[in-house]
């Protein structure tokens, strides 16, 4: 679903419009048989797959306290549906269909009905309105591309929902900002750099040519991915919400934990607190729970070798650094400003260059692929 | 409605006309248009017309539905009758005192109430009136559509009002008659039912109006219970007359007072009417709730009905960026008699500000006038000044002395005129904003066959204010099972609201060499058993294992410490301070209770649940 798209400006416009001219009591039932109206529209077995997870996440959560049964009952069901259509769009896609069977938006739903079920486990959202959860769940504006916000955040947003000139504008503000992203920066100048960038080199490094590559992939995705979000973001404050950020210069920081507590923030939070928190609750062990929490976000993306390899790649980066934090205390401080800002500078890059390596290497089909192009990235071969 | 010596009917003839098009927006999503409030007025009067209700008969409504409450008590003021208020959760003996006390005409009441009160419904002379929704028995549409059939004379309130005509004739009530009985005291044999004239009512009115510039654009959240005037005049009466909205969220408390924050910005409201005890709650919040009063409509927030600690008063202003306005009142005041606020040159936090509408005196005890910077009693004396106490003239006379009321209280009063609350004269517990007077639950406690000596303390508390503590003498066998037959028999003698916090059973009580119970060694005596309690300190205990996982002082943590406001709380420290509390406690805590750590506040929850559990131990 291409947020560029004119269906999809209209469909914000006529939202927006409708919402705020219908009566207040009639605008949450509005804005909810809106969203699967167009989710029917633009994907029917997508509107199928939401409103099964859905029943199944009300169903299993609707008594006073949800037992551990339950729970697991409900995760397996919600689950296996997402991993059904990963798999047979992955490992066996014997139809050679791709993502063409994906239903659009099943990432994000996924994960949004099982944070609901977990928390009703927990006891941290107490009894709740169906209609509530149906509304959370058919959300027009983070249908498709996130950010994955949570319910009692979402649900203290129905409780305030008021028409808000303010907040209005934010919104309007932040859907240009979206559009300037992805349109100007992302398709606009970081493809004419990557183009010039890999003609002047073609000839000359092939080195260089991959280095390009792999800034323009860095580039690009973070402009598209948080342009996305920055009009997702804008497109809830029009309706009156306020949806978790989902990017916070992720490129700008010094050290890969740091960079996964800002690049997609509402994906890397819910394996926080659901993979990494379960798995240190059970076993007690943070390099267990990195790693199964790296692995799972790798596996969100795609049920592959590749992906499993990338969660790998961040996970043991990330055990690796946080092993060095206890190193680093008995190593003297850097005592002079300068010498401060010039560490700083280079854990920035550092840190961006690992990222960027990542982000190359996962493009790749498989593992031989990895290393080829990795050594041409070094050598140049 | 409108007589020339009934101001009350002036202003309420007015609140008709201005609040036209208007809503009340009665217990959250019931909401109760001022035409249908007309409509309800006007059968009323005719219902009570048909039970020879005239001027002056008293009405008693005990009710827990608040649209209810609201149409009941307008409808008596409107037909000139006096509205006797009782709190619908009081126990039965409490109940039958009261209304057998206020001898009324006719009792509107919930049906579990009539249910409870069995006895009340065989004995009682007046007609007693059910309200509540009618049995859904009548459906329409084969039973798929589930609309009620429209009432048409139905057998409860409000339902039978559809068989009555309305009745508009102006009543001939005057400004000295009665309008309004609440209770403040009494759960045996003498209670003190505050009596408040039309025209004192009237007058309160008017100058809330004018302090609280209440007017039609007004949408005032008010949380507080119908039985005390603060709720109910405050609420559905000050706005009815000012053609404005009121917003009554449900009962607040610590797991909902972020809701009524979201209701106050949800509807734009101007002002917000509370008690310490939810500011507290308030402080309590996390920070995304401090732009709840940021809308420009948002006038001020009312604190009233207990003394506002001013720590607490100045974070509240300063976090949510809004005006607290103290206001110091009483029943026997119908509503306020002192404002620190909301103007700037009556502002000055510490202080209960200055009067408006009441003359004030500080007296000593032989009744001379006291100087600045003394302490003396507080005495007042105004148009809005209650009546006396209903049928009990001993009561009255003993706190007029002519026509200057003794509230009880001491006071202070600076070189500019700003007054502060220094102690307390009467026998009296403040907690969370709720009168106990100690007597009441003494009375009650010595009707417990195993009870030889009681007595009842407030004992401060940083949430309620303060907490109420009954220290007892029992001849009981097995003190144990001795005081839990005391609980019982409080929980059914006595209203919710007034249950002492803790029941301790002693040897003796101390008295002094005069006879009485020396009521200082009586606090000390609690708060040293307190002391060496099993829970006590727990906070602490757990805030210093948190200060130690994440490398942070004991003094920048508190119960609502999140990863968002400790710097060094991150996933390898927040496991730390998990296995540091399971070695410090001494058990394991289940994977579940571990995902649901978000504060400290909730790990506290957790080790407490384990320690009340399994008995364990506070190291």
């Amino acid at each position: 679903m291409s947020f560029l798209s004119g269906f999809w400006l209209a469909t914000m416009v006529v939202v927006t419009l409708l919402y705020w001219v219908l009566p207040a009591r009639f605008r949450f039932l509005f804005l909810t048989g809106a969203s699967a109206l167009f989710l029917g529209y633009v994907d029917w077995l997508s509107l199928v797959t939401l409103s099964v997870m859905t029943i199944a996440t009300i169903l299993f959560t609707r008594s006073s306290s949800v037992s551990g049964t339950r729970a697991v009952a409900a995760i397996a069901v919600i689950a296996a549906f997402f991993l059904g259509f990963k798999i047979i769009s992955g490992p066996l896609d014997f139809l050679n269909a791709g993502d063409v069977l994906i239903p659009l938006g099943i990432g994000y739903y996924t994960l949004r009905c099982i944070h609901f079920v977990l928390e009703r486990y927990k006891g941290q959202i107490g009894r709740f309105e169906p209609q509530n959860v149906l509304s959370y769940l058919f959300f027009v504006p983070t249908l498709f591309i996130g950010p994955i916000h949570r319910y009692p955040e979402f649900a203290r947003d129905l409780r305030r929902n008021r028409w808000d000139s303010d907040t209005f504008l934010e919104g309007i503000e932040r859907i240009i900002f979206g559009y300037i992203k992805i349109a100007l920066l992302g398709n606009f100048l970081t493809v004419l750099f990557q183009d010039a960038g890999t003609t002047f080199f073609a000839t000359r490094s092939a080195s260089v040519v991959v280095y390009i590559e792999m800034v323009a992939i860095g580039l690009n995705l973070y402009f598209q991915f948080s342009g996305h979000s920055d009009i997702a973001i804008g497109f809830a404050r029009l309706l009156g919400f306020r949806v978790m950020e989902n990017f916070s210069w992720p490129y700008l920081k010094q050290n890969i934990g740091a960079f996964w507590r800002s690049w997609h923030i509402s994906l890397t939070s819910w394996s926080r607190e659901y993979v990494f928190a379960g798995v240190v609750a059970i076993t007690r062990s943070p390099f267990l729970g990195t790693l199964c929490s790296l692995i799972a976000i790798g596996f969100w993306h795609e049920v592959s070798l590749r992906y499993l390899l990338w969660g790998l790649y961040h996970g043991l980066a990330i055990v690796a650094w946080q092993r060095f934090q206890t190193v680093k205390q008995r190593l003297p401080e850097i005592r002079s400003l300068a010498l401060r800002r010039l560490y700083a500078g280079l854990c920035v890059v550092l840190t961006v260059h690992f990222v960027w390596l990542g982000f190359l290497l996962v493009r790749q089909d498989g593992p031989l692929e990895m290393w080829q192009t990795l050594r041409t990235l070094l050598t140049g071969s | 409605m409108s007589s020339p010596n009934d101001r009350l009917a002036r202003i309420l003839s007015n609140g008709l006309d201005l609040g036209s098009g208007r809503r009340l927006a009665i217990s959250g999503a019931t909401e109760l248009p001022y035409r249908t409030l007309v409509e309800r007025i006007g059968q009323g009067r005719s219902l009570l017309d048909q039970h020879g209700v005239t001027v002056g008969d008293r009405v008693v409504i005990l009710s827990a539905r608040d649209s209810d409450v609201t149409t009941l008590y307008l409808t008596c003021l409107a037909h000139g009758a006096v509205a006797v208020i009782l709190d619908p959760q009081a126990s039965v003996s409490e109940l039958l005192v009261l209304i057998n006390h206020s001898d009324p005409a006719v009792i509107f009441a919930d049906s579990n109430i009539v249910e409870r009160t069995r006895s009340l419904t065989q004995t009682e002379r007046a007609a007693i009136i059910t309200v509540g929704t009618e049995a859904a028995s009548k459906r329409t549409g084969f039973g798929l559509l589930l609309r009620q059939k429209s009432a048409s004379g139905g057998t409860t309130y409000p339902a039978m009002l559809a068989g009555f005509d309305r009745t508009e004739a102006p009543s001939t009530a005057q400004d000295s008659d009665q309008a309004l009985i609440l209770f403040t005291s009494g759960t045996t044999s003498t209670p003190k039912g505050v009596c408040i004239s039309r025209g004192a009512l009237a007058i309160q009115m008017e100058l809330l109006q004018r302090r609280f510039s209440v007017d039609t654009e007004s949408r005032i959240v008010n949380h507080l219970p119908f039985h005390h005037s603060d709720g109910l005049n405050q609420g559905p009466l000050l706005t009815f007359v000012s053609g404005a909205e009121v917003i009554r969220p449900e009962a607040v408390n610590m797991q909902s007072v972020g809701e009524m924050l979201d209701l106050v910005y949800q509807r734009k409201a101007t002002h917000l009417i509370t008690v310490p005890t939810v500011l507290s709650m308030m402080d309590r919040l996390s920070p995304e709730y401090d732009d709840s009063f940021s809308d420009d409509a948002f006038q001020f927030v009312e604190s009233t009905a207990g003394p506002l600690e001013p720590g607490l008063w100045s974070r509240i202003e300063e976090r949510f960026r809004v005006r607290v306005v103290n206001c110091y009142g009483l029943t026997e005041t119908v509503c306020e008699a002192m404002y620190c606020g909301p103007s700037d040159d009556s502002h000055r936090i510490g202080t209960i500000g200055k009067p408006d509408g009441f003359e004030v005196r500080l007296v000593d005890e032989n009744g001379a006038d006291m100087a600045v910077g003394e302490v003396g009693e507080l005495w007042l004396r105004g148009p809005g000044m209650f009546s006396g106490y209903f049928g009990n003239e001993a009561a009255t006379a003993e706190v007029f002395v002519d026509d200057w009321f003794r509230t009880g209280d001491l006071a202070t009063c600076d070189a500019d005129g700003f007054y502060q609350i220094a102690g307390r004269r009467k026998n009296l517990i403040i907690r969370a904003s709720t009168n106990i007077y100690p007597d009441d639950l003494k009375d009650v406690a010595l009707t417990f066959e195993h009870v030889t000596d009681a007595t009842v303390v407030g004992v401060p508390d940083e949430m309620l204010g303060e907490r109420v503590e009954m220290v007892v003498t029992l001849d009981h066998s097995d003190a144990a099972k001795g005081r839990l037959d005391l609980f019982e028999h409080l929980r059914t003698n006595l209203a919710a609201e007034k249950m002492p916090n803790e029941v301790t059973v002693v040897e003796n009580l101390p008295y002094g060499p005069s006879g009485k119970v020396e009521l200082a060694k009586v606090r000390e005596m609690v708060s040293r058993l307190s002391v060496q309690g099993q829970g006590s300190g727990l906070d602490d205990k757990v805030i210093a294992e948190a200060a130690a996982a994440f490398r942070s002082s004991t003094d920048g943590l508190s119960a609502a410490s999140t990863e968002a406001s400790v710097e060094g709380w991150d996933s390898l420290a927040f496991l730390e301070f998990v296995m540091r509390l399971e070695r410090r406690f001494d058990f394991r805590m289940a994977p579940k209770d571990v995902m649901r750590i978000r504060s400290i506040g909730d790990a506290i929850g957790i080790v407490s649940d384990h320690v009340d559990r399994e008995g364990g131990t506070v190291s």
